[in-house]
């Protein structure tokens, strides 16, 4: 118990440390708990909006809330079950300060309880935060908001605790056979497929309409035929259903249920605790650390037509990715959410909306334009950010070979700007196909859409090799760098979208009506397009040149 | 050749070298010792121009690495103290990638990779990722990356941490070899044996400061007055 406390208070003051000494930190601690408050208030109202409409119905009405919050642990529970296996990997095995805790006179007891908590914690906070939301909105609509919504919180603790058990007892006794990091990459990958059912789920029951409260009908008619599984074996039944019989007082068979969900819990720990006595110092003595063999190289005969340096450049940083299971996540990610953005114009009811048809085209044309300024940025944030800070302490090899950091610079660029300008521009083919703009809109998106591709990664790598320190590894969500990057690429697209919309409007209305525009209007519009790119190109100039110097006062 | 001039480096207020002048001759084999935190990873990466200096200068093959850090960095064979390499490539596939940076061309590569990874007796993991090998088979390829472009100054931190006792063995004569064949050795290390087997003449670092130099016999005041009682004598 001592030692609890003791590893505990060490952890506080770590934290501390990281806070005082980098300001950063701060920033990123309220950006990340605005955002999750945000996320909160917009679950809370959805849901809130969502009972409140079941509700009016009778009798089925409940029924449906029912099923819709147990789907919605159940789906939680599910995803607790992986991240605990991924988290309960990384402090048992994978962490680089098990030697250490291992080889001094540290009870297996308390290795087994420092660090389940810690992956308990890592693995469950989101869980906690987002749940609070659910179960308010629940009890705001349902009944009136009484004492036990706060017991109902209370019993999210040993909600938590079951999925950690139930993984736990994966990990140990997987951990016998297979190594732990191939334990690792297959969860990562079946929560991914998870991630990816969902996505394509909620778009198809078109979730966001639920802002628009008359066609909550259709998540209804959903919801009827929803079959999710409720057996009451399950351990997330006994947690709803006291949930539900918390709303309408007291009853026998609650007692029962708590009691039950508890006494699984406290078995789960027990059993936890049991094998970890029996099977942990055998998984990690006999730790196999997979060695993988590379057998053909397919991708330097692909790229056989580069010159040697390039070529190897291109390789290593290629393969450093690919060979990642990591990184492959990413790529469904983005995958999902080209499928989305594509989709999202296809769906577009231009038939219902009042507005004649060219302010109509014209808006949604820069309306694409602006999405793919995110997704383009987005994905620069995710992939070229990172690309200096990703080269890690290995960065001495190239730091003392004969190669300047503006070659590798300029490289880098080659690499990352040519797949980023295909993805852009089938993107905007993709989206233009629905929209079908006019001919000046059409031709101006191809423009805009190479100017943004060129720009972003270039904002993106002047951020992301600031201060940079080789030491550290790298944030894979950006971190403010990556933030900023975003946010001034947002505010180019506003710009440059106001002032090219502004041009191009008498041209469009003139078109419009077959007539040629007569020459100030032609003038007007010619010469912001020449302003734009000459602007757009001095910037990236500019952001160039500092990052070379970024990048000349590297030392390690 | 290696030639260091008033070279000092400051991180903020602390002095981790100051004022170093030293010399190396082709052909040389020179030992920098030091307790731990003297200033020998500092000196060496001074030298190979990872870190700027506070002032002073380090030339090598008579170039500046101030001013042209590009070419002399041609001449230069490193091998840190902590090889970290690409976790996700294999040996084989590193060498391409170093020998690719210093304009090598594939056939120049492939005639010295195979015979250089068989130096270091590694041929046998030449197609495994680098994240399965233990820091003595990273060290081991580190070596081999470094002499692949026949760098005619080898500069070493601490080399054999890490290695068991044939890898020493085995890295002492690479050495020696190099040597032998005109190549310029620098080695930092905290073992005197190193030093005393190894090197023609030894340099003496604490706490930043050079506080004796010179062959190994010139620094005893006895002839067999042993390294150790010489050091002891020497931080005392
Ligand atoms: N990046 C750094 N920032 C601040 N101080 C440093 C840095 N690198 C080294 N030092 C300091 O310089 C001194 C010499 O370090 P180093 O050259 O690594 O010693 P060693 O002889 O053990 O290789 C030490 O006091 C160390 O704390
Ligand atoms: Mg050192």
């Amino acid at each position: 118990m001592r030692y609890l406390l003791n590893y505990f208070s060490l952890r506080l003051t770590m934290f501390r440390h990281s806070l005082r000494h980098h300001r950063k930190e701060f920033i990123r601690y309220g950006l990340f708990l605005s955002f999750f408050l945000f996320v909160s208030v917009v679950i809370f109202v959805l849901l809130y909006k969502a009972f409140l409409f079941f509700n009016s119905f009778e009798i089925i009405g409940e029924f449906l809330i029912i099923k819709l919050i147990s789907t919605i642990f159940f789906v939680f529970f599910i995803f607790l079950i992986l991240s605990n296996v991924n988290s309960l990997v990384k402090w048992f095995f994978t962490k680089n300060d098990l030697p250490f805790v291992l080889t001094n006179p540290v009870s297996m007891t308390e290795v087994f309880f420092t660090r389940s908590l810690e992956a308990l914690f890592e693995s469950s906070w989101a869980f906690l935060l987002f749940s609070i939301p659910i179960l308010l909105s629940y009890y705001m609509a349902v009944s009136r908001f009484n004492m036990t919504f706060f017991i109902s919180c209370l019993l999210l603790l040993p909600f938590i605790i079951i999925p950690h058990g139930i993984a736990f007892i994966l990990v140990m006794l997987l951990a016998r056979f297979v190594s732990p990091k191939i334990i690792k990459n297959t969860f990562s990958f079946l929560s991914l497929i998870l991630v990816a059912l969902l996505v394509i789920t909620f778009r198809a029951i078109q979730i966001e309409k639920l802002a628009r409260p008359e066609s909550f009908a259709h998540l209804y008619e959903y919801m009827r035929f929803l079959a999710i599984p409720t057996h009451p074996l399950l351990p997330t039944s006994p947690f709803i259903e006291t949930i539900v019989y918390f709303t309408k007082g007291f009853n026998t068979t609650m007692v029962i249920n708590i009691g039950f969900f508890l006494s699984t819990a406290l078995a789960l720990i027990t059993i936890s605790y049991w094998i970890h006595n029996f099977f942990y110092t055998t998984c990690y003595t006999n730790l196999k650390s997979s060695s993988s063999t590379i057998k053909r190289d397919i991708l330097a005969k692909i790229l056989w037509f580069l010159p040697m340096k390039t070529k190897h450049l291109f390789l290593k940083e290629i393969k450093n990715l690919t060979r990642d299971p990591k990184e492959w996540s990413q790529v469904f990610l983005i995958l999902a959410l080209i499928f989305v953005y594509v989709y999202n114009f296809k769906l577009f009811p231009r038939d219902r909306t009042p507005l004649p048809t060219i302010f109509l085209e014209s808006l949604l044309s820069f309306l694409n334009m602006g999405l793919l300024t995110f997704v383009i940025s987005a994905i620069s944030v995710r992939f070229v950010y990172p690309s200096f800070q990703l080269e890690g302490r290995p960065i001495w090899i190239l730091l003392t070979s004969p190669v300047s950091t503006k070659e590798l610079y300029v490289k880098k660029l080659i690499l990352y700007v040519p797949p980023l300008l295909f993805l852009s521009l089938v993107l905007n083919y993709l989206s233009n196909k629905y929209i079908s703009p006019s001919p000046i809109l059409y031709y101006m998106s191809y423009g805009y859409v190479a100017l943004i591709t060129i720009t972003s990664p270039v904002i993106s790598l002047y951020f992301g090799t600031k201060d940079i320190n080789f030491r550290e590894s790298p944030n894979p969500y950006g971190g403010i760098g990556g933030v900023i990057s975003m946010l001034i690429m947002l505010i180019y697209a506003v710009l440059t979208l106001s002032i090219l919309g502004w041009s191009s409007y008498w041209m469009i209305l003139f078109s419009q009506q077959g007539i040629i525009p007569p020459f100030p209007v032609r003038a007007k519009f010619f010469l912001t397009c020449i302003v734009i790119c000459i602007a757009t190109l001095s910037m990236v100039y500019y952001m160039v040149v500092k990052t070379i110097g970024n990048l000349k006062k590297i030392e390690l | 050749m290696i030639r260091c001039v008033n070279l000092s480096k400051f991180y903020g207020n602390v002095r981790a070298l100051d004022t170093m002048n030293i010399g190396v001759e082709k052909g040389q084999i020179y030992g920098l010792i030091g307790p731990n935190g003297a200033g020998k990873t500092t000196t060496i990466k001074l030298i190979t121009g990872l870190i700027k200096p506070t002032s002073g200068k380090v030339f090598i093959n008579g170039l500046d690495m101030g001013k042209d850090a590009l070419q002399a960095k041609r001449y230069i064979g490193y091998i840190p103290d902590e090889p970290f390499l690409y976790e996700r490539l294999t040996p084989s596939e590193l060498m391409d990638f170093k020998g690719s940076l210093y304009d090598m061309t594939q056939k120049g590569i492939d005639s010295k990779k195979w015979e250089l990874l068989e130096l270091v007796g590694m041929s046998e993991y030449k197609n495994d990722l680098i994240e399965g090998f233990s820091l003595g088979m990273k060290q081991r390829v580190a070596i081999a990356i470094a002499l692949l472009p026949s760098p005619g100054v080898i500069i070493v931190d601490e080399p054999l941490v890490g290695l068991d006792p044939r890898g020493m063995k085995r890295v002492k004569e690479i050495f020696f070899k190099l040597a032998k064949e005109g190549a310029t050795v620098f080695i930092s290390t905290h073992m005197l044996n190193v030093v005393e087997e190894l090197a023609d003449r030894v340099g003496v670092l604490n706490r930043g400061k050079l506080i004796a130099e010179g062959p190994i016999d010139v620094l005893k005041n006895s002839k067999d007055e042993k390294l150790e009682t010489i050091f002891f004598r020497l931080f005392s």
